[in-house]
């Protein structure tokens, strides 16, 4: 895999990135010949984000069909993960970013060592080259269909920011109650019986918000749905979208099966799905149990033992109103491989760790802090040149031509989708305030 | 027990809450006929930091109803930072019904809200605010705190300007002295290790305080001999800074009042003049040797 990304793709891509980073730790990256595929999963596995980048998103993209080796290994690394949070940490956007032109992402594996290389061409010909550890592994799939959902609406992110702002931070779920002609949304926090010691702190505020559907730019509900889910994913997409300034789509079913919200950038910029698994109300599950699910993760343990503390007082108590219990699972799906059928011996990858190579060498000058020992300013030095002789001199030359060929491109096709140009031509406009001043 | 309002000047509200809201992590709120209350801290703990607010229900509510058998009075203790949150989305409302409701078996002071949304359509919403309501015994501990009379008040200048030296001082050290003279002069001085830094004032205003029958009070008998006399008192600087958090009222008129070495007394009058009904604030600051 290979793609070129220009200046004004690396904004929405460190928003991307940021959004993923909100959800999970490890990075999913699937190419395709057609479109580059991110994906994460929360560690207990309730949440998954999937973006697709279309190659409009990108100025060249290109990727090969699954290629194998002698050892069953898929040489073309179609699909593998990294660490999100220094990739992260590249694309942060700052002062640093504004100088980059362009930006160069490669899946490279060469001999025992798979990287992650993304260079970035920076102003008076900087390069800066970062290379991290790539793991191969099988693509990362959650089972949803948005087309099966029954329920579906659409809104601007402006508004649902406004929502969530009635809420109270340390809030962690919310319940949202849908039907043909409304919708609420209320704070879900598990209740607590009122003869318990008469404390504050283990109570939180609770908050009930009716809107009107005349709101949403799209409301399709066919029957009556109550579902709770975690709220802190939906802010992850929510305050992604409101960043982008693009609405957000749900797709939902009933309790127990996953809600899907959406973003995309028309016309094929991006598409995000994000896959969040709702609660079953603690009655529903009790029928169900007969079939008793083997819980897969430890947290599943303990939510067992507190559903029996749940129960034993109940039992003791008055009734209460039902008590929602444990998450379902997104069963995520590791679709067959060509290389899963061959098993690759363990000890050829390396273990996910960042040596030296790994670091990320700051080369303008203007950047580094002023108080640093020698020691690791030498090495650091060491490292620079280093890199400077891993790209080689034709390397650079070579990127300078591609660069020139680039702008030809985007003169000669003016038809590709434009990317925030809006930001871009704020910035424009501000600069020539300035001089004009 | 019964308990309800319509808040027709929430903004107020807000702004009141927000600035008690970092005192302390719960505060009792005193509904009365007359009066609602705002009170942090016990006095039976003399030590610590207190705040006493009050202002008259007409001036934030209408429509206002409080019965309960001690006296027609409700105390209720509520999470600051939860009272604060309920009460944001108040901001602007359109209307907004406040009542003390059982919820699930809980006690609850439950705002009913009606806005608008960005779109113009109607948006409903429901706060419900945790609250404990307190026994009579436990409500009997929450009196002013007696202090002798002072020996200088003074009326302090604008707490955002006091606010900025204030946050400064705060990086050099834990304790400030609060010095002030009747003769218009105000020191706020911090002593580190390595520096001394001292702020002054001049030509403050030293009010004439009456009673409340109009007549002027009279002269304690521990006042000091001379108008330029200063007294002092070292307070915690974080006391002093969470004070200061009260300019988001942007007061007008700020007594401060010193006996010295032992507390300082700060009246925050939230009206155009110095009218407790119109909402007040009294902080009292006990003095810190070491």
């Amino acid at each position: 895999m290979e793609a070129v990304l220009s200046s004004v793709a690396l904004k929405p891509l460190a928003k991307i990135l940021q959004c993923l980073g909100k959800i999970g730790e490890d990075l999913y990256i699937q190419s395709r010949p057609n479109k580059l595929l991110f994906a994460t999963v929360n560690a207990s596995r309730s949440a998954c984000a999937h973006f697709t980048l279309h190659p409009g998103f990108f100025d060249t993209y290109s990727a090969e069909e699954h290629v194998v080796d002698e050892h069953g290994r898929d040489t073309g690394a179609s699909s593998c993960h990294v660490l999100l949070k220094p990739l992260m940490n590249i694309f942060r956007h700052g002062k640093a970013m504004d100088n980059v032109e362009s930006c160069r992402m490669k899946l490279q594996s060469a001999g025992d060592q798979d990287r992650l290389v993304i260079v970035l061409h920076c102003k008076h010909g900087v390069l800066k080259t970062h290379k991290l550890h790539f793991e191969l592994c099988d693509p990362l799939a959650a089972i949803y269909s948005k087309n099966a959902s029954p329920h579906k609406w659409t809104i601007s992110s402006k508004i649902t920011h406004d929502w969530l702002l009635h809420f109270s931070n340390k809030l962690e779920e919310i319940a949202m109650r849908c039907k043909p002609d409304s919708i609420a949304l209320k704070s879900f926090t598990e209740t607590i019986a009122a003869d318990e010691e008469d404390q504050l702190g283990c109570r939180t505020l609770q908050t009930e918000l009716q809107v009107d559907v005349e709101d949403f730019d799209m409301y399709d509900v066919k029957g009556d749905s109550e579902i709770i889910f975690d709220l802190k994913n939906l802010k992850a997409i929510l305050s992604f979208a409101d960043q982008m300034g693009q609405p957000v789509s749900a797709f939902f079913n009933e309790a127990g099966s996953p809600i899907v919200f959406t973003v995309t950038q028309t016309p094929d910029l991006y598409a995000l799905d994000l896959v969040i698994a709702t609660t079953i109300p603690f009655e529903a599950e009790e029928m169900h149990s007969t079939a008793s699910r083997p819980e897969p993760q430890p947290q599943g343990t303990q939510e067992n033992q507190s559903q029996h503390q749940e129960r034993s007082k109940k039992s003791m108590q008055t009734p209460r109103p039902p008590q929602p219990r444990s998450h379902a699972e997104i069963y995520v799906d590791r679709p067959p491989n060509i290389t899963s059928s061959q098993p690759l011996p363990e000890n050829k990858f390396p273990p996910l760790q960042y040596d030296d190579d790994d670091e990320m060498v700051p080369l303008s000058l203007q950047n580094r802090p002023q108080f640093r020992n020698l020691a690791s300013e030498m090495a650091e030095v060491e490292r620079a040149v280093r890199d400077y002789e891993h790209v080689g001199v034709d390397d650079v030359l070579m990127a300078e031509q591609d660069l020139d060929t680039q702008k030809e491109l985007t003169s000669q096709a003016p038809s590709r989708p434009q990317l925030l140009t809006s930001a871009y031509r704020q910035n424009f406009k501000i600069i020539e305030i300035h001089r004009a001043s | 027990m019964r308990l309800r309002a319509r808040i027709t000047n929430a903004g107020l509200l807000i702004k009141m809450a927000q600035s008690v809201e970092k005192l302390s992590k719960t505060w009792v709120i005193l509904f009365t006929r007359e009066y609602v209350h705002f009170i942090v801290g016990k006095s039976s703990v003399s030590e610590t930091m207190q705040m006493f607010g009050q202002i008259k229900q007409d001036r934030i509510f209408e429509e206002y109803l409080v019965e309960s058998a001690l006296n027609n009075q409700i105390f209720v203790e509520v999470s600051a930072e939860q009272f604060v949150r309920g009460l944001k989305s108040c901001h602007q409302a359109l209307d907004v019904k406040l009542k003390l409701a059982k919820k699930d078996g809980w006690p609850m002071l439950s705002l009913n809200i009606t806005n608008s949304s960005r779109t113009g359509n109607r948006l409903y919403l429901t706060q419900d605010i945790p609250v404990r309501v307190l026994q009579s015994d436990e409500s009997a501990e929450l009196t002013e705190p007696e202090v002798e009379s002072q020996q200088v008040h003074i009326l302090l200048p604008p707490l955002n300007d006091l606010k900025t030296i204030a946050e400064r001082l705060k990086a050099i050290g834990t304790h400030v002295v609060v010095a002030a003279n009747m003769n218009g002069e105000l020191v706020l001085k911090v002593v580190a290790d390595a520096v001394r830094v001292e702020t002054s004032f001049k030509g403050l205003i030293n009010p004439e305080l009456g009673q409340p029958d109009g007549t002027p009070a009279p002269t304690p008998q521990t006042a000091l001999k001379h108008r330029t006399a200063f007294a002092h008192v070292r307070v915690d600087m974080r006391d002093f800074v969470k004070f200061l958090h009260s300019s988001i009222v942007n007061p007008k008129n700020v007594i401060c009042c010193i006996v010295d070495g032992q507390s300082l007394l700060l009246y925050v009058y939230l009206g155009q003049n110095t009218d407790s009904d119109d909402g007040q604030f009294i902080y009292f600051i006990p003095a810190r040797s070491h």
